[in-house]
């Protein structure tokens, strides 16, 4: 039995939690095999402590959180109440149709640069020039913090690089994920966007260097 | 309507009953809000999440097939705001130790003792807020809520292959974090 298919139990198995035929299963395999034995050793207290220390919550929600939540669905339909009521009004129910066509021929026909929508404060060389600055350590917090804003496309690339990096020169291949995308692409597959706003919050956090910081 | 399951419940909830979806409300505040609590690691956050869940479920009951049950899809919405929420707000600081003090019943035979537990608490809900977004959610659910790798999976939409190497990852990390207190 090869032990990364045992090894992911093993937690399981200092908490008690397998099953009495994966539990055998488990002896077995440690009973032969000193590496896994001593990763049991390692984690078994963890459950120990955990067990001892079970968490305080404190006051549970009571009957005025249903009320709340009922306060705010009251809310939300009154509002989708309103524009019925609005549209009573003759004069509203003359003009709305006119201003609705007119934003459609500006949407339509006013020409416009291409993500002309994207704010420039976070555009692909701003998360070029943060990743610059990182080592290959901060990247991997990045990356562990924001796994799931990558863009599927990319995620395999991503992940290759990453362990293959050394170096900041390594980490610059990284780049191109992102510069082969517009920034439609970008937000269509799952937002870089916000994955740029992440990582602003993770510099102002102290966890990676600010972007004035002297490139290394 | 407390006797009713489930399912019939959700079926009066679509059909605009005035008390059904309080009663969905009042069945799974505590659940919701506990996985919360234990997710953001603060009380008015969790508070706030939860009922943004309930409202959630409210916007998209209509659309909810049916094909999951009824916790897991609310787990399911639950899971993505607050994994959401700390990926945004990065959430450093949880429980302090003297709002646990406040709510524990004091035990005058032996403070000292009480206070070293309520440390020994305090390093142990740090160090499940240092894990990774994902590690924590998993952690949180497995450790805490004992459910079944397979529920966890459709909760939040990934393998049980996965889930367990990110569980056994976890816990590798808090035997890292908590190696001062074993």
């Amino acid at each position: 039995m090869r032990c990364k298919s045992i090894r992911y139990d093993l937690a399981d198995y200092a908490s008690g939690r397998l099953g009495p035929e994966r539990r055998k299963t488990v002896e077995e395999h440690l009973a032969v095999c000193p590496a896994c034995r001593d990763i049991l050793r390692e984690i078994s207290p963890v459950f120990r402590i955990l067990h001892e220390h079970p968490p305080i919550d404190g006051p549970m929600p009571g009957a005025e959180f249903v009320v709340r939540v009922r306060e705010r669905i009251d809310t939300q339909n009154a509002g989708r109440r309103a524009p019925t009521a609005l549209l009573a009004n003759p004069l509203v129910r003359f003009v709305a149709p006119l201003a609705i066509a007119g934003i459609l021929l500006y949407v339509f026909l006013v020409p416009r640069t291409p993500d002309a929508e994207v704010s420039p404060a976070l555009d692909h060389a701003l998360i070029g020039s943060l990743f610059e600055h990182m080592d290959t350590a901060q990247i991997d917090r990045v990356h562990e913090e924001l796994p799931l804003v990558i863009p599927a496309a990319h995620a395999d690339a991503w992940e290759s690089a990453l362990a293959d990096a050394k170096t900041v020169a390594d980490i610059d291949t990284l780049l191109p994920l992102f510069n082969d995308l517009s920034p439609g692409e970008l937000i269509a597959a799952g937002s870089v966007y916000v994955n740029a706003e992440d990582l602003y919050d993770l510099v102002e956090a102290g966890d990676v260097p600010p972007l004035d910081a002297s490139p290394r | 309507m407390r006797d009713i399951d489930d399912r019939e419940l959700l079926a009066l909830c679509r059909d605009d009953h005035p008390e059904a979806f309080n009663e969905l409300v009042r069945r799974y505040q505590e659940r919701i809000y506990r996985v919360l609590l234990r997710l953001v690691g603060d009380r008015d956050d969790a508070l706030d999440l939860a009922q943004d869940v309930f409202f959630r479920a409210w916007k998209g009951i209509r659309d909810f097939r049916g094909d999951a049950q009824v916790f897991t899809w609310l787990y399911r919405i639950a899971m993505n705001l607050g994994l959401n929420h700390i990926r945004k707000r990065k959430l450093r600081s949880a429980l302090p130790l003297h709002t646990l003090q406040n709510e524990e019943p004091a035990h005058p035979e032996n403070p000292q003792h009480e206070i070293e537990r309520d440390e020994i608490r305090e390093l142990i809900e740090r160090a499940v807020e240092k894990l990774p977004a994902k590690q924590r959610a998993v952690f949180i659910l497995r450790y805490y809520d004992d459910m079944p790798y397979e529920q966890i999976a459709s909760i939040l939409n990934t393998s049980v292959g996965g889930l367990k190497a990110n569980y056994f990852h976890a816990v590798q990390k808090l035997r890292n974090s908590l190696h001062h207190a074993l």
